[in-house]
């Protein structure tokens, strides 16, 4: 057995014991962050997770910068962590700065030393809750080895996240990760009915969804559930 | 790309009967499964990986106060903790100790781990990195990196070690359960029977100062590499 539980359940007693206060997810992912920028020489990391409408937000990052990309991130719906969350693949850019897929997020953080970004898929019981993104403050080709290596990694927080919601240490994250869990396979069915109706890739699809929410005022789950059945946006009847 | 590419290969020129709805329901993952016993098993295998070394053995001090083998991800990183705690000596023991980081070459050229050695000559692991974990501010255990033959640890590979080690700590005060020493207090909770010191020393907070890594062996793994 990899772990003996009866001496874990010893030491997790006398953890409780000394515990003056609880611990707190925001802090502990940060310092995960901060873990993985040493872990993988990176120059900055963060974390993004799925809020109640399974749009992917930042909540954690080692710096700055880090903070930036992700806020940018969320708000143009455009650039690899986005696309990793909704492509549910690692998503690896070598310059944020040359490429011309995510524009609006190259002149967003233009003003930062943020190049070859690497964000991967966070998965909490095979669903995907959010991501894990590192960035290099210069060009930089990102090895398989370096991106398996961070799915891995991905993996721990998944496990911090599963942990927390484990204790209720994170009842708030909890409702919000519960929305993301309980319509993830509706609205990734909603955006391939998109892909294959209008002929996108899945982050533009994954976008329509999200636009069509906000217009009509309804979750991104409920115009997904309306999209599968009766084939139309609700802005589209 | 995993989403759906079965909907996007089976048209081009008309879209596809809406799918059939899956209750949200079917969604519901039971984020309980996670156990702290499942939690930090795979926080060790996880560390195989990410510190690119061949076992990984966690050891924490009981509610008394005693140092035990909790977590490891092979036969052999079991033994290795077992036998540090059966002899009184090793790496880990040294790292509660001292509350730093304890690095080490080769195990089989240390004198002061001969009765360690003679009980783990057989495992094949000679190399170990033993890193402090940390919890509230203490020392609460130790994260026990190996590799088979001799191997000098690098700066950049110890920083890696304690980094990880700083989260499995963090892992640890969140499957924590909630209370306060005075809810939870117990008769007998200062009869330890080992490794009190770093705990009650000031040398173990986290607010104190950096303490280098104590490499212990570079003579030794020298000339063993001889």
């Amino acid at each position: 057995m990899p772990v003996d539980p009866e001496a874990l359940t010893s030491s997790l007693r006398r953890l409780a014991d000394r515990h003056d206060r609880e611990a707190d997810l925001t802090r502990s992912l940060n310092d995960v962050t901060e873990a993985c920028v040493e872990l993988f020489q990176v120059t900055g990391s963060g974390i993004m997770l799925a809020d109640d409408q399974n749009i992917s937000r930042y909540v954690a990052a080692s710096d700055g910068p880090g903070r930036v990309l992700e806020t940018v991130e969320s708000e143009t719906g455009q650039g690899p962590c986005t696309e990793a969350f909704v492509t549910t693949r690692a998503v690896a850019v070598e310059d944020l700065r040359t490429q011309r897929q995510w524009p609006d997020l190259a002149a967003a953080v233009a003003a930062y030393d943020v190049r070859a970004v690497l964000g991967v898929p966070v998965r909490l019981g095979g669903v995907t809750v959010g991501t894990l993104d590192v960035y290099r403050d210069h060009p930089h080709s990102w090895e398989d080895e370096e991106q398996r290596a961070l799915l891995r990694y991905s993996d721990l927080v998944a496990t911090t996240l599963a942990t927390a919601l484990s204790a209720h240490k994170a009842q708030e994250l909890a409702g919000q990760l519960q929305y993301a869990l309980d319509y993830r396979v509706i609205i990734e069915r909603g955006v391939g009915y998109l892909m294959a109706r209008d002929g996108v890739d899945a982050v533009t699809a994954f976008n329509r969804l999200r636009q069509a929410a906000r217009s009509s005022r309804m979750k991104i789950g409920a115009v997904a559930t309306s999209l599968l059945e009766v084939g139309r946006l609700p802005t589209e009847l | 790309m995993t989403i759906c590419s079965a909907d996007v290969s089976e048209t081009s020129l008309r879209p596809p009967a809406p799918p059939p709805l899956r209750s949200p329901a079917a969604g519901h993952l039971a984020m309980s499964e996670s156990s702290p016993a499942a939690a930090l098993a795979h926080t060790v295998q996880v560390g195989v990986d990410v510190l690119r070394v061949d076992s990984v053995g966690l050891m924490l001090l009981d509610e008394h106060g005693t140092l035990q083998a909790v977590g490891f991800t092979d036969d052999q990183a079991s033994v290795l903790e077992a036998t540090q705690v059966l002899v009184g000596q090793g790496p880990g023991l040294d790292t509660m100790d001292t509350a730093s980081t304890v690095a080490i070459a080769d195990l089989a050229v240390i004198p002061a781990y001969a009765a360690l050695w003679a009980g783990v000559s057989g495992i094949g692991l000679r190399a170990v990195l033993s890193c402090p974990v940390r919890s509230g501010g203490t020392v609460v255990g130790n994260l026990n990196a190996a590799r088979r033959g001799p191997h000098t640890w690098t700066a950049g590979e110890i920083r890696e070690a304690e980094a990880y080690a700083k989260v499995v700590g963090l892992i640890l005060d969140l499957a924590a359960p909630s209370g306060s020493r005075e809810d939870n207090a117990r008769p007998g909770e200062d009869n330890r029977t080992s490794q009190e010191g770093p705990e009650e020393s000031p040398e173990t907070s986290a607010e104190g100062p950096e303490r280098a890594s104590r490499p212990r062996g570079t003579d030794e793994q020298s000339a063993a590499s001889r």
